[in-house]
């Protein structure tokens, strides 16, 4: 509903004359249609994706604008998914933001809501997933420009909840078990710091995830007094290159995960001798990028290509039969896309996508969640930005 | 150009999707339109509701979608866009306002109805209302948005004395009625002298269904492809008749 109401509310800033009579309203839209095909192993999932943005920037004096834009996202059996091969996801979101120049640096200030829904396989609805979830929250920055370098310092903070989130585990061992959502209802901090200085960049970035009813579980089964707390630090580190006419954007991204939830292995539910691990979560993660684009006349190639390694710390990896072994667990995920883009008018241009992905773990427990696979995806679809 | 670039790649995605694994795939599907049958009777339909705005210089556009509504899905349909506001007649920051609607009836379950025992009786009917705002957004292009709610009411009345399998999946007697609340935005590009072309997404509140398609129209006829990633057929190519008044 917040979607339509903003979408009528905006009506007017479409109009021609507010944004080319006065120059006080910039408009924009950004979509993406893309429908394709992925074949992982010998199944054949048709997968679409969609991405639209649609918002305007209001310049109310010299030193102070607005910015509002409503996107909405799906993504359908994802070619590099989180949970499940068949989930699919719609995410829709507003944030407005007010920006306030100071001499030339820039102040932020923003507020965000968002609604993420999930689906999995095609017959359940997208109402009643575990983890759906709503997020609400609001962030600042404070950007220093220099000539074409700048600094930027970021907070941003979101209050998570997942309405329909519960206790599995108790709900199968204790039939008096109230089932009221919300376990996995969380705070999120991010504090950011972002550097571009000649052709560089870099990020270094502190999340925490506070869990309001989360508790960690003990190695008896039972839930302890410390709630869940998760910690990450980001750094990552790029390099914009220009070498003849292709452009090059490599970068390297290492992710500290740090989780104190602890997991209990049931081989299953008649399990009376179940694995404790502990610190089951967390991991360090390696993240390899290289995009290449280049265009001629009204077409666009890009390729790219991303490694990721993510080694579980405590964790050991599991053989075919769930059984663990002595060797901690290391996922591996190699991807590469080709695209090529062609213009079909000054704002929209058709795209046609192959991509490939490789995935290796030293697990080999694929049961509830493949590690081992590989992936051929094609899609076509078009893209409108302006 | 891009239509035929279009249409081959569709094609190869058919063909690609019927070797991989027939039998499987067409059991999903079934079992997919077993689970909302109004959901994919609506979807079937859905070619025929009609979004793109009037045309400049027109009053009212008459629609009917021969392909795939009427053949083979056999559905009788009609819509009407009419032009309630001309964009800039009393303020050029007002945007064009059209009120669509339109409706379609099911003849092949009436005649599956009388041709075959095992249905006692079928009726297969919806209609859509909606209102569109569109606005001059650039040099011969104009995006349009509004909303537009669909109904389809879908029943089944089969034998009782029979069981009753579609490619292994046991169907039932059903009476269910769907309905969705869209939010629509699109944008529409005039390519030459009465030639159209558009994109547009369709986005439901109520069940979060969602559709995009890609169209051409000119003065006589339309023609596109309407993309539902959630649904049971995930591309329609369609082609029909759309006059301008």
């Amino acid at each position: 509903m917040i979607i339509f109401l903003l979408t009528i509310l905006s009506l007017n800033i479409f109009s021609e004359e507010s944004s080319i009579a006065d120059k006080r309203y910039i408009n924009y839209l950004d979509i993406s249609f893309i429908q394709g095909i992925r074949k992982i192993e010998n199944t054949y999932l048709d997968s679409g994706q969609i991405n639209s943005s649609f918002g305007f920037l209001y310049k109310y004096d010299d030193k102070n604008s607005f910015f509002a834009n409503i996107s909405l996202d799906y993504e359908g059996e994802p070619v590099d998914f989180k949970r499940s091969i068949n989930e699919r996801s719609i995410n829709t979101s507003f944030t407005g933001e007010w920006r306030r120049s100071v001499d030339k640096n820039m102040f932020r200030f923003h507020i965000n809501y968002s609604d993420e829904r999930f689906k999995e396989g095609s017959i359940n609805t997208f109402k009643e997933n575990i983890y759906n979830n709503t997020k609400k929250g609001f962030g600042l920055n404070y950007d220093i420009s220099y000539v074409k370098d700048f600094l930027s310092f970021g907070f941003l903070y979101r209050k998570i909840e997942f309405p329909n989130y519960t206790d599995l585990l108790n709900e199968i061992r204790n039939q008096n078990y109230s089932n009221e959502g919300g376990l996995y209802n969380n705070n999120f901090y991010r504090f950011d710091v972002k550097l571009k200085y000649l052709n560089y960049f870099s990020l270094l970035a502190f999340n925490l995830q506070n869990y309001t009813n989360q508790k960690v579980l003990n190695n008896d089964g039972t839930y302890g007094n410390d709630k869940e707390k998760n910690k990450s630090y980001d750094f990552k580190f790029g390099l914009e290159e220009k070498i003849f006419d292709v452009d090059l954007y490599p970068s390297i991204m290492i992710t500290l995960y740090r989780s104190n939830q602890n997991f209990l292995r049931f081989k299953s539910v008649s399990d009376i001798n179940p694995v404790f691990v502990q610190n089951a979560y967390s991991y360090n993660e390696y993240k390899f990028l290289i995009p290449f684009s280049y265009s001629f006349n009204n077409n666009n190639l890009d390729f790219e290509f991303k490694y990721t390694q993510r080694n579980y710390i405590d964790r050991n990896a599991r053989n075919s039969n769930n059984d663990y072994i002595s060797e901690k667990q290391k996922d591996r995920k190699t991807s590469l896309t080709f695209s090529f883009s062609r213009k079909i008018n000054k704002i929209s241009e058709f795209v046609i996508i192959y991509s490939y992905l490789f995935s290796s773990s030293t697990n080999k427990y694929d049961v509830y969640f493949p590690l081992n696979y590989n992936s051929n995806y094609i899609a076509i679809g078009y893209k409108i930005n302006y | 150009m891009e239509r035929l670039i279009l249409g081959i790649f569709i094609l190869f995605f058919g063909c690609f999707n019927l070797s991989a694994d027939l039998k499987s795939y067409a059991e999903q599907s079934v079992a997919k339109a077993i689970a909302e049958p109004a959901r994919f009777f609506s979807e079937l339909r859905y070619d025929s509701e009609v979004i793109f705005p009037v045309n400049s210089g027109k009053k009212y556009t008459f629609n009917m979608n021969f392909l795939p509504s009427l053949i083979p899905f056999t559905y009788l349909n009609s819509s009407f866009n009419y032009c309630l506001y001309k964009e800039g007649k009393l303020h050029t920051s007002l945007p064009q306002i059209d009120i669509a609607g339109g409706f379609g009836y099911m003849i092949g379950a009436d005649i599956l109805a009388n041709a075959s025992d095992d249905v006692d009786s079928a009726k297969i009917y919806g209609y859509h209302i909606g209102l569109i705002f569109s606005d001059s957004f650039a040099s011969k292009t104009r995006i349009y948005y509004g909303f537009k709610h669909s109904y389809t009411s879908a029943k089944l009345d089969l034998s009782p004395s029979k069981n009753h399998t579609l490619l292994g999946v046991n169907v039932n007697s059903f009476e269910t009625q769907f309905s969705e609340n869209y939010l629509i935005f699109g944008v529409e590009f005039l390519k030459d002298l009465n030639k159209y072309w558009s994109i547009n997404l369709s986005y439901g509140l109520s069940n979060q269904s969602i559709v995009y398609g890609v169209g051409w129209y000119g003065k006589w006829f339309m023609m596109g492809f309407n993309f539902y990633p959630e649904g049971v057929i995930q591309i329609h190519p369609y082609w029909g008749m759309r006059l301008g008044f």
